[in-house]
């Protein structure tokens, strides 16, 4: 059965319908406030954090460190209840915690603002004009507590499975209806996605343990699971850590392996098939090198009988003895590199590929050898499917689109990989490229060098033009008779300017990437 | 003029007490530390404070009453809220029922004597016994 | 060859052209180290080679015009930019460059004193050496204040006393900026925007104005002010320049010269800002700002004697002037070498791979 997290910003109507959905369900109920009493007992001065919502609206450095700490306390909270058992959680914005886990159904709760204000009146007991005042200031604030922790718009529907408003139905129908849908077998734990969770819950327990450690707290990292595998990425100006972070994750349930890499950033590297000895391996290493970036690998493919490769319901139906129904468009699956995984449909489709899986174990020993390993997965299904493993709490700077859908055409390779280059940039936000066009974009190479010399050579000519002139062209500048050689000049300046800046500092870009140097 | 500030603290923990009590001592101000909310609520029957600072969340009253019971019977006396446990809901509470501010735990004794140097510039200097 | 209008133009040799490239260089990797600025830096530093006040400053905003260029085109699309704010600061900000151009020409005009035979454009030197100083030494003050400040205790982050204030005071109207959060009164806005673009105007530096401004005042983001800044820089760049322009005091060969050195500086400073440590950088960088305001003051003499107001004879000008040239340089120099010695370092550890594995039991 799912685990239901109900977001909303009235504390009243949240609680009563998680518990009254928890009671009708048999499951237990767990809210924020429990949440938030445990973390501050931990030493998460979540009082602090609370109040600079109110207080200041900017987060300085050291409360943006405590918001992690937060996060990865009751993230971790929640994995460890998760795993002892179903519950319905009723929060802020919960459901942001654990996103990517089709199990999960995530409810958004409206509640009117008039029944908020007649709530804050009774409750609280205050005349309706501070009822309005408060009830619109919590609302902003909440608002702004959502934007900063996660970054996202508290009302955009698409983070939600259902939204449920109460101006016109009832609470006990509201949960009667979440009681049908954790029914669905679209939310039932897939194998998939308990794997993803359980990810998530040793990533979230890692993170808990470094942030609550004296040794480490006040360190920047980045951590990913993935199997047993925890990655940990500092950053180049703590490379002290480094030694420290094993010891701090020593004995952590379900650990089997703690990689440290050091990154300022991250470059995902999207391929079908994965080659350590290929050329664009010995680019992007040249790149990650140059910008202190760690390499993470998606080995992603798409099934050969889908028609939407955008998203929308990609549903593959298992045929194997369990029954269950595999997957939702949010359902990613993560094959691990062992035959342990139970029959899931990979099996019947590309069972020659899961042994080898892609290369991709061979290309990650290769980037953990040359300390540039950012984790790898390995993805099947639509756009949608991809973009839900590329998270907003890591730093990408570069996604590169290597060789894909090879079961395609060529003319349809092309086409599609363009379109998912155009997908991912506008909804990730940093740019996208091929693996062709990082030569030209990112190394320097033969067309680089012809490009500095003509820049080159256009600056001297006009440093020339401007030092052999200056006989006539003193006068010109300093000029203060004529209107019309002062309208001239002005017009000249403001277009010469921009020129000589665009011009030599292209050669000088590029003059320092020759020397490896950015 | 060199009128004394009246201030109460009432937090249920001593040790909240004991190292505030000194800094705010320092700056001239008359200073009792309740850690019981019920006696601090009857000790304030027998005495205006210029300034209530009191914690949130506290054994036998907490620190919202106490605000509403001040507000009704000394409307001019400014109450600082000291939320550990707090959370933006109670502090906007506590905002829309009369607090003057609010200081989230932990914090340091200076962040206090600026609240509180507010208050008594907001309270005026002549209306200071 | 004499020129009749632009007579107030240096005559350029060899030496002196390097002289400005070197000025561009360190201005540059300052200005990519401390993320605004340089102009601090580079102004003064024309002003000892014998440019005039008013042409280092109309140079110096036209170079910064073309870098910020540059720079935005770079950054622009990190989503660090309000660009609502920044076009309320910009349009407030003309009327201040406009007002500083008007009164640097007017002193300009106005020569020295008169009477005295005073070389022209001593009173606009004067008159921007002390706007110089003054702004350079609080900025570095109150920067190293914070350094301590943060050294002792740990402090939350920059203070939100003013701008606590301010949005208690609400002076309507507000107007509220979606991305930067905030919430701003306009007649605040406008104010910021006046003095920043009277700086810009006056001395070539907005940032160290509108940086903190939006910090301290607004309360907004650190990334997002600088972020708005370059954009700000861009635009107030252009239109300095042009009034400058106007006016006859652009030096297009200055501005060209210092481009060759600032553009690769400003590559490394970018770098240093990666590697080292924050409460360094602001120590680094007050310790040089001090150090040029320091730089300016020893050469007021020089312009108060020029004027007629300090009598003095004029041999110990080449003093005054030398002294102040070999403070800037030292802190120039001095702040270079601090960070390419961290450039370089970072550069050699970054070559030794750590990658740690440890094995624990499940």
């Amino acid at each position: 059965m799912p685990l239901i997290f109900i977001s909303s910003e009235s504390k009243n109507s949240r609680r009563q319908l998680a518990e009254d959905l928890a009671k009708k369900l048999g499951y237990g109920c767990l809210c924020r406030e429990d949440l938030i009493e445990e973390a501050t007992k931990a030493g998460i001065p979540v009082g602090k954090l609370e109040v600079a919502m109110i207080k200041s609206p900017a987060m300085s450095e050291r409360l943006a460190r405590q918001k992690e700490r937060y996060i990865a306390f009751i993230t971790a909270a929640l994995c460890e209840r998760a795993m002892e058992g179903n519950f319905v959680y009723h929060g802020r914005a919960g459901h942001l915690l654990l996103q990517g886990i089709s199990h999960i159904i995530k409810v958004r709760l409206v509640v009117t603002q008039e029944t908020r204000i007649a709530e804050a009146m009774t409750q609280l007991k205050l005349g309706r004009d501070k009822a309005v005042g408060y009830v619109k200031d919590v609302d902003e604030d909440i608002e702004r507590w959502v934007r900063y922790f996660y970054g996202v718009n508290r009302d955009k529907p698409g983070q939600y499975d259902v939204a449920v408003n109460l101006e016109n139905m009832s609470l006990s129908n509201a949960s009667a209806m979440l009681c049908y849908m954790a029914e669905l077998p679209d939310f039932r734990p897939t194998p998939a996605s308990l794997r993803a969770l359980e990810n998530r819950s040793l990533e979230a327990r890692a993170r808990k343990k470094l942030a609550l450690d004296p040794q480490t707290e006040n360190t920047d990292l980045k951590v990913r699971a993935e199997n047993g595998v925890v990655t940990v990425t500092y950053m180049p100006r703590q490379p002290g850590v480094a030694q420290i972070i094993p010891e701090v994750l020593a004995g952590l349930a379900g650990c089997k392996e703690v990689m440290c890499t050091m990154a300022t950033t991250n470059i995902l590297w999207v391929q079908e098939k994965f080659d350590p000895h290929c050329e664009a391996f010995h680019q992007l290493n040249q790149i990650a090198q140059r910008w202190d970036a760690a390499i993470e690998l998606v080995r992603f493919t798409v099934p050969p009988d889908l028609e939407n490769v955008f998203g929308g319901t990609y549903v593959e139906v298992d045929q194997s003895a369990e029954q269950a129904l595999a997957g939702t468009s949010n359902q990613f699956t993560a094959e691990p590199p062992k035959a342990e995984y139970n029959g899931g449909i990979e099996d019947d489709v590309e069972s020659d590929k899961v042994k080898d899986v892609g290369g991709v174990s061979d290309t990650i020993q290769e980037l953990v050898n040359i300390g540039r390993s950012g984790g790898a997965h390995t993805i099947r299904g639509n756009f949608h499917t991809l973009l839900s493993v590329i998270r907003g709490d890591v730093k990408y700077s570069l996604i590169v689109l290597g060789d894909l859908f090879l079961s395609k055409s060529h003319e349809t390779q092309v086409r599609l990989t363009r379109e998912l280059g155009g997908y991912l940039a506008e909804r990730v936000g940093v740019p996208v490229i091929t693996s062709d066009e990082l030569q030209k974009k990112y190394l320097v190479g033969k067309k680089q060098f012809l490009k500095m010399l003509l820049y080159s050579a256009a600056v001297a000519a006009l440093y020339l033009v401007i030092f052999f002139a200056q006989g006539p062209l003193l006068p010109f500048l300093g000029d203060t008779e004529h209107m019309q050689q002062r309208i001239i000049r002005m017009v000249a300046i403001f277009l010469f300017i921009p020129v000589v800046a665009y011009l030599y500092g292209t050669v000088t870009s590029l003059f320092l990437k020759f020397l490896k140097f950015e | 003029m060199t009128a004394k500030l009246n201030v109460i603290i009432i937090d249920d923990e001593p040790i909240v007490g004991k190292r505030l009590k000194p800094a705010l001592d320092k700056i001239g101000c008359d200073v009792e530390f309740f850690t019981n909310p019920l006696e601090a609520v009857a000790r304030l029957e027998e005495k205006e404070f210029n300034i209530v600072v009191a914690d949130i969340r506290m054994e036998g009253m907490d620190g919202i009453e106490l605000l509403e019971r001040v507000q009704a019977k000394y409307p001019r006396t400014k109450v600082i809220m000291i939320t550990g446990y707090a959370t933006l809901e109670m502090a906007r509470e506590a905002q829309a029922k009369g607090a003057f501010d609010f200081i989230a735990k932990p914090f340091k004794p200076a962040d206090l004597r600026e609240i509180i140097a507010k208050a008594a510039e907001s309270l005026g200097v002549s209306d200071i016994r | 060859m004499e020129h009749v209008a632009g007579e107030y133009f240096i005559h350029l040799d060899l030496y002196v052209a390097l002289q400005v490239i070197l000025l561009g260089f360190i201005g540059g990797t300052l200005s990519g180290f401390i993320g605004s600025g340089g102009a601090f830096f580079m102004t003064p530093g024309m002003m000892n080679l014998g440019v005039q006040g008013v042409v280092a400053v109309g140079s110096n905003i036209a170079h910064k015009f073309g870098k910020a260029m540059v720079g935005s085109r770079k950054h622009g699309e990190m989503g660090n930019v309000d660009k609502k704010l920044a076009l309320f600061l910009v349009l407030t900000s003309y009327a201040g460059i406009w007002l500083a151009v008007w009164i640097n020409s007017k002193l300009f005009a106005g020569g020295g004193g008169g009477e005295h035979g005073a070389p022209k454009g001593a009173g606009a030197n004067l008159y921007i050496s002390i706007v110089f100083i003054t702004i350079l030494s609080v900025v570095a003050l109150s920067m190293l204040r914070d350094v301590m400040r943060t050294a002792k205790d740990e402090g939350m982050g920059p203070s939100r006393k003013i701008s606590e204030f301010l949005s208690r005071l609400r002076l309507p109207p507000m107007i509220y900026f979606k991305v930067a959060d905030v919430k701003v009164s306009l007649w605040v806005l406008m104010m910021v925007g006046l003095a920043t673009g009277y700086l810009a105007g006056t001395i070539g530096v907005g940032g160290f104005i509108g940086v903190p401004a939006m910090i301290y005042v607004f309360g907004i983001p650190t990334a997002v002010a600088a972020g708005t800044e370059l954009y700000l820089a861009m635009f107030m760049g252009a239109w300095g320049a042009v009034n400058y322009a106007w006016q006859g005091f652009v030096d297009i060969r200055l501005t060209m010269l210092m481009y060759l050195g600032s553009l690769l500086g400003i590559y490394i400073g970018a770098y240093g800002v990666k590697v080292v440590n924050e409460v360094y950088i602001r120590l680094v960088t007050g310790l040089i700002i001090i150090i040029c305001a320091l730089s300016r003051g020893v050469a007021i003499p020089m312009y108060l004697r020029q004027l007629g107001y300090v009598n003095m004879d004029p041999a110990f000008d080449t003093y005054f002037n030398g002294a102040s040239k070999v403070l800037l340089f030292l802190a120039g120099f001095g702040g270079v070498a601090v960070i390419l010695f961290h450039v370089f370092r970072a550069h050699r550890r970054r070559r030794s791979i750590q990658v740690v594995m440890e094995y624990a039991k499940t």
